[in-house]
């Protein structure tokens, strides 16, 4: 009787171990050799011709030059796109095919704030890493935190680095801000508030616009009452042209305009507004360098190769730096991949140097938002020109 | 600021008088609220951009793109009112709100993965006119100009041609209407086809000033909805007054009040006229529910 209790309890110790063995040697989305990663970028939608193909196209490239020189630890790298629209709708069936049908071994790219936070908790739940790319706001990588890095300048640093740019002025003592208040422009304006409030600074004038408002003449109004040094705006591209527009009518774009991330092609911004001179003054923070730099050339031919149609551009530049950070990581933790060991990879990275960005990335187990480095660019002679040497760090 | 405010209000508030004035023709005539009659709006928007795009001048893309949806009225009323014309008025309200995302869908197929708008080029410079201290922008003189001059002649087509008395027949009795002689089904056409034509006039002219994106419909619908409240749902009159006043009273409320204030604006008025005058301004007293 005892003897069969015993043989009875090996066997399902035996099961156990041989299930945790399992596991162990076959992690999710991990083949002898290949490492499966769910690119959920945004194909159609606000996003879809621009932050998506970019973004893909630059971590296809980056990927398709690992896989060609042999792989990681001898696995190549495989990678299921899926379409996130850059909203909650198709985000959260996005992530969860990605996941569960696909079986992914981590995900990457992402470049909406609203899509990643609709189902932030279900990649949280499963464990899954992450490496976002694009997306700032700073709820998205907020511990805690298991497994969710990212590689973009987040909201409310970019936030401080205007403030700080503002306050930088010559002779700037009365600061306007004009911002939406939604979860994208509510993190940035918090960073600018609270950075500007460390200073002992108030703003002379805080107006809103949505991105519906149509007309944006109460606010430039108010603003010109005011009668700022310098003015913060924190807007998406289409009321940041209305409100340029309308700016102009009462002279204020002879004042230094501060812009942000989301603003980082002046060219098509001149374009939109449509106003000689209009965005002369304005100068937008950028934490990926000038496309146009020499250093850079060889890699137009290589996102050709993989998609003509896509140029180097920082949506671009996006993908390529976060695809390089993930393939740092699959390096650094080595044969015996798990999503433990990736997150702990990931977590070790210190200084990681990308040729398409300012700063260097540095990761914690506290902080997983590697980027603090951003530079402020202003158009030139018809080109987008940076602005002084590398702008500081967040502290 | 004052009379800066009220130079944008009122140019602002012509559009939405223009759009309000489609969107009571259609109620006058037929007896539907149309909720697709922002996408009316939206798609004459993106109409005139196509059409500026290769090189039309503006005022010809104008005549095109009212032309093309003057015909979308066309293609609602047959397809989806003439159907319904003897249903519920739930089941109109559906069908418009069914044909307005439809409208909404086809829009965003073609523009939906070319960013989130596409810049109207201005129709002048943006220099503005400097009178006696108020600034007032070109683009809306022209506007405000072209609204008024509308508002004035569909007042004309009413009061005093045959067809404007055979829509306004139709309007108050479609079955005596019937018994004289007058073809219901066909005027019901042109009173569809004439709110899409001032929908679709509305647009290309708003489109310079607040650019074109899909999901321009909706805004514009809210606060020329508010605006045909306040002034009355089957009063044309009120439409243009109603337009004329929200406009003034979204930029003087953001104006004075804060900016925050001015996107609820609409629905402020909205609910505001429902409890104090249903009816609104000049409207008859037995639509009280629209």
């Amino acid at each position: 009787m005892r003897t069969h209790a015993t043989r009875r309890t090996l066997s399902v110790l035996g099961c156990a171990l041989a299930l945790v063995a399992g596991a162990a040697t076959a992690e999710t989305g991990v083949t002898d050799d290949t490492i499966r990663i769910g690119l959920m970028v945004p194909l159609t939608g606000p996003a879809g011709a621009t932050v998506g193909p970019g973004m893909a196209t630059g971590a296809k490239t980056v990927w398709t030059e690992v896989n060609e020189a042999g792989g990681i630890h001898g696995r190549k790298i495989e990678w299921v796109e899926e379409d996130t629209g850059c909203t909650a709708e198709m985000g959260i069936p996005a992530v969860k095919k990605a996941i569960h049908d696909h079986q992914v071994f981590m995900l990457a790219s992402g470049g909406c704030s609203n899509e990643i936070l609709s189902y932030r908790d279900i990649v949280l739940e499963n464990g899954v890493p992450y490496s976002v790319w694009g997306a700032t706001n700073d709820k998205i990588t907020q511990q805690p935190n298991c497994c969710i890095f990212r590689t973009s300048l987040r909201a409310g640093y970019e936030g401080v680095l205007q403030a700080d740019f503002a306050r930088s002025v010559p002779n700037a003592e009365r600061f306007a801000i004009i911002a939406q208040h939604d979860a994208w422009g509510q993190a940035k304006y918090d960073g600018v508030m609270n950075k500007l409030k460390e200073y002992g600074i108030t703003p002379i004038a805080d107006e809103e616009m949505t991105a519906e408002t149509a007309d944006a003449t109460p606010q430039a109004l108010r603003i010109s009452k005011a009668n700022p040094d310098v003015i913060i705006t924190d807007l998406f591209p289409k009321p940041t042209t209305v409100f340029l527009r309308a700016a102009h009518q009462y002279g204020l774009t002879k004042l230094p305009i501060i812009l942000h991330t989301s603003i980082n092609d002046l060219v098509q911004l001149e374009k939109d507004v449509g106003i000689p001179g209009a965005i002369d003054n304005a100068y937008t923070v950028t934490f990926t360098r000038d496309p146009n730099a020499p250093d850079l050339e060889p890699w137009k031919a290589k996102l050709a190769a993989i998609a003509p149609e896509i140029k180097l551009t920082p949506y671009s530049m996006w993908g390529v730096t976060g695809a390089s950070v993930v393939v740092e990581a699959l390096q650094r933790a080595g044969r015996d991949l798990t999503r433990e060991s990736l997150i702990a990879a990931m977590e070790s990275i210190e200084g990681f140097e990308s040729e398409m960005i300012f700063g260097p990335l540095t990761y914690s187990a506290e902080d997983h938002d590697g980027n603090k480095t951003g530079m402020f660019q202003k158009l030139h002679n018809g080109k987008q020109v940076d602005v002084g040497l590398v702008w500081k760090a967040i502290e | 600021m004052f009379f800066d405010l009220l130079a944008s209000g009122i140019a602002l508030g012509s559009i939405y008088g223009l759009v309000a004035l489609g969107m009571v023709v259609v109620y006058k005539g037929a007896r539907a609220v149309n909720f697709a009659h922002g996408e009316i709006f939206a798609t004459a928007a993106f109409v005139g951009y196509l059409l500026t795009a290769n090189g039309i001048g503006y005022w010809g893309a104008l005549t095109l793109a009212v032309l093309v949806t003057t015909i979308l009225g066309i293609l609602i009323e047959r397809g989806a009112y003439r159907p319904l014309a003897n249903a519920s008025d739930l089941a109109l309200i559906i069908a418009t709100i069914a044909v307005s995302f439809m409208i909404k869908g086809v829009v965003r197929t073609s523009y939906g993965t070319r960013g989130d708008f596409v810049a109207y080029p201005p129709i002048f410079s943006f220099d503005p006119l400097i009178i006696q201290g108020v600034f007032i922008q070109r683009q809306h003189l022209v506007l405000g100009g072209v609204a008024v001059v509308c508002m004035v002649l569909f007042g004309l087509f009413f009061a005093l041609t045959r067809h404007g008395k055979m829509m306004q027949a139709v309007s108050e009795d479609k079955e005596a209407a019937a018994l004289v002689g007058i073809n219901v089904r066909l005027v019901f056409l042109w009173i569809w086809a004439l709110g899409s034509l001032l929908g679709g006039l509305a647009g290309v002219l708003m489109a310079p000033i607040i650019l074109v994106y899909p999901d321009m419909g909706l805004s514009i619908l809210v606060k020329s909805f508010a605006a045909a409240v306040l002034g009355g749902f089957d009063s044309l009159a009120g439409a243009v007054i109603g337009g004329l006043l929200m406009g003034i009273f979204e930029q003087m409320l953001s104006g004075y009040a804060g900016t925050m204030f001015q996107d609820i604006a609409g629905f402020a008025v909205i609910i505001l006229v429902l409890l104090v005058r249903p009816s609104g301004l000049f409207g008859s007293k037995e639509q009280t529910r629209v």
